[in-house]
């Protein structure tokens, strides 16, 4: 049990400590700036959150940017314009991403089949008009700014070495309460309805309000990701909660492994590099090439990862850890069957 | 009123078109089980192929058709080298696979075309039409003129056709269909090229109006959908009819209230529908498949 069970996490502990090393020679590297790892993060979070959704609801989401986005907006309005203290203005937006999206899930999670996919997709779509049309209260395309610094008793968070710091460490504890939630009793029944949910809902489990939990959960995991992500660029505006950021958590949490919390981290990383990777290599073959043109990795990505690799890279890698403890000679038990598999690995 | 007919007079063309992109919608639904994202990106692909053939000094009409014939390659595409080879995963996997399609394409379009929107000037050059005390342009009695020789062409193929058959009896039963002989991947293939196919003729014929742009896959995508679930995602015609209603209500609301609600139209009908009835509002007087 040893290596499955602390594997992950002391793999989680080097990425860290690597993180730390880089920190004050991140921006002279290719690929890879000091902001690259405090966004590395933030989006791990968010799309820790739509993990949960997809593998465990089995419903995909499009919108999901727009949760990052209620967190992101709460936190600029009520830090910046009514001076709220920034843990009360996160958890605020928390309570508003968990109350939206279970009003949607409510409608979408009535009906049999792929609806989410389009409701989720209009639902973002929806949330940036209003950002963008809203003046007022957003800004509108402006956006708004002067953000306070993220601050926790004594500590000021101001810097890219310490927001690194903070957004590992919320990465972790999502990390942690999304394991253990999944070893819960409701986490157990999430596990059966992830595997099927006609024999979850015949030995009880109420389908409907299971995944509209757990896609009120995700929604948490998007705004808190958001509220951290306010307080570190100190500046809001609707272009950073479209349709694109939607996709790009997509692409994070399918390529890294909708099966496993460690896929979204993962996935985190490699569209980093993706994004940063395409946008150094595009302009050396077609000149003049403007907008977000890394979109074309994203797309490519996700189309052969589903296909060659459809666990994702958590997916590959827990099954490389197994087959290294199978080899090591850890597992004296006979093979369980797939499915049982499937539920340890969580 | 004749303000009012002035709005529906504006509105049918784009409903139209919204129509026709969701009869993809619905007949790969029907056929596959899956909500294929990128079904407005094969309109956008047409749309500036069309726009691209036509600089290049091709005449009209074989421009438009090898253009929508490039529309429909992409369908082919999607199904041989994507669909086809998941088709034993489940349908969420097969869902997000047309997401990466869909924005694989966008970002092609975007490398080849750039971000400007570009078009070509309407079929027929000359002023609107009077109809009952409303302007009718000439490209949108094209537009209605090719949506209404698109629902023949399809309901004699849906009717008349061994393959159509074949593909309505996939959409009833793919397990009893197989039985008689059908093969389902072949029903998969011959459903995204239509789709694919419509899609683009909607695409060349629109381009006048709206012009074409690489971005222009996700809005008429998500309205076609919202098209063909307010004709209960069941029958290509109930999406056509739907399509033209959603034209109608946006034109509406853009001309009483205000520009900025035409976005928000689509997505407001669509939360209604799948609110009060997810059937589809036309779900009494289905018509089927033809």
């Amino acid at each position: 049990m040893g290596l499955r069970r602390w594997g992950p996490l002391a793999v989680w502990a080097g990425a860290f400590g690597v993180g730390v090393l880089l920190m004050p020679i991140a921006d002279a590297l290719p690929f890879l700036t000091r902001a690259n790892l405090v966004v590395f993060a933030l989006h791990g979070i968010a799309a820790m959150g739509l993990t949960l959704v997809m593998g465990f609801a089995g419903q995909v989401s499009l919108g999901h940017a727009a949760f990052y986005g209620v967190g992101a907006y709460t936190t600029a309005l009520l830090t910046a314009k009514v001076d709220w203290h920034p843990l009360l203005a996160m958890a605020a937006g928390a309570v508003i991403a968990a109350v939206l999206a279970a009003l949607l899930g409510r409608i979408v999670f009535r009906l049999r089949g792929h609806f989410l996919a389009m409701a989720t997709l209009a639902f973002g779509l929806v949330f940036y008009v209003v950002m963008r049309s809203w003046d007022s209260l957003t800004g509108g395309n402006q956006g708004t700014g002067g953000i306070p610094d993220f601050t926790l008793g004594p500590l000021r968070f101001d810097s890219d070495t310490s927001m690194y710091l903070l957004a590992w460490a919320v990465l972790l504890l999502g990390l942690i309460a999304a394991r253990n939630l999944l070893s819960s009793r409701p986490g157990r029944a999430l596990v059966a309805m992830g595997s099927s949910e006609v024999a979850a809902a015949s030995v009880g489990i109420d389908v409907a309000r299971t995944k509209m939990a757990v896609f009120a959960l995700g929604a948490v995991y998007a705004s808190v990701a958001g509220s951290l992500y306010a307080h570190y660029v100190t500046y809001v505006s609707p272009e950073s909660f479209g349709l694109l950021p939607s996709l790009r958590f997509l692409v994070i949490s399918t390529v890294g492994g909708i099966d496993s919390v460690w896929g979204a981290p993962l996935g985190s990383a490699v569209v980093v590099l993706l994004t940063e990777g395409t946008r150094e290599l595009v302009p050396r073959f077609v000149s003049g090439a403007t907008g977000s043109y890394e979109i074309v990795a994203y797309g490519l990505a996700l189309v052969l990862v589903l296909l060659f690799l459809p666990r994702g890279l958590a997916g590959g890698a827990a099954l490389l850890v197994r087959r290294a403890a199978e080899w090591a000679g850890t597992r004296r038990q006979p093979a369980p069957t797939a499915a049982l598999e499937e539920v340890e690995l969580r | 009123m004749s303000e009012f007919l002035q709005f529906v007079a504006s509105g049918v063309g784009q409903g139209a078109i919204y129509g026709l992109v969701g009869v993809g919608f619905v007949i790969i639904y029907n056929v596959t089980g899956i909500i294929n994202f990128a079904q407005g990106h094969y309109l956008m692909l047409s749309a500036l192929a069309a726009v691209s053939l036509r600089e290049a000094g091709l005449p009209a009409v074989p421009a438009l058709l090898l253009a929508i014939v490039a529309g429909a390659l992409a369908g082919v595409a999607t199904d041989r080298l994507v669909i086809n080879p998941a088709r034993r995963h489940s349908t969420l996997t097969l869902i997000i696979l047309t997401v990466g399609v869909a924005i694989a394409v966008e970002g092609l379009a975007l490398l080849i075309w750039g971000v400007n929107p570009r078009r070509y000037a309407p079929f027929t050059a000359g002023p609107p039409l009077e109809v009952g005390g409303a302007a009718l342009s000439r490209q949108t009695l094209w537009v209605l003129a090719v949506t209404v020789a698109m629902a023949l062409a399809l309901w004699w193929f849906f009717q008349r056709t061994v393959v159509g058959k074949a593909m309505q009896a996939c959409a009833m039963n793919r397990d009893a269909a197989r039985l008689q002989a059908i093969n389902p991947a072949q029903m998969s293939l011959y459903a995204f090229t239509m789709a694919a196919a419509v899609a683009g003729v909607a695409g060349v014929v629109l381009v006048p109006i709206t012009s074409a742009y690489y971005d222009m896959g996700v809005p008429f995508g998500l309205k076609g959908f919202t098209a063909a679930v307010i004709g209960g995602l069941v029958s290509p015609f109930g999406a056509l009819a739907g399509g033209l209603l959603l034209g109608v209500a946006e034109a509406v609301a853009v001309g009483y209230v205000s520009s900025a609600m035409a976005e928000g139209v689509a997505f407001a009908v669509l939360a209604l529908i799948l609110v009060l009835r997810p059937e589809g509002l036309l779900a009494q007087v289905r018509v089927r498949w033809a």
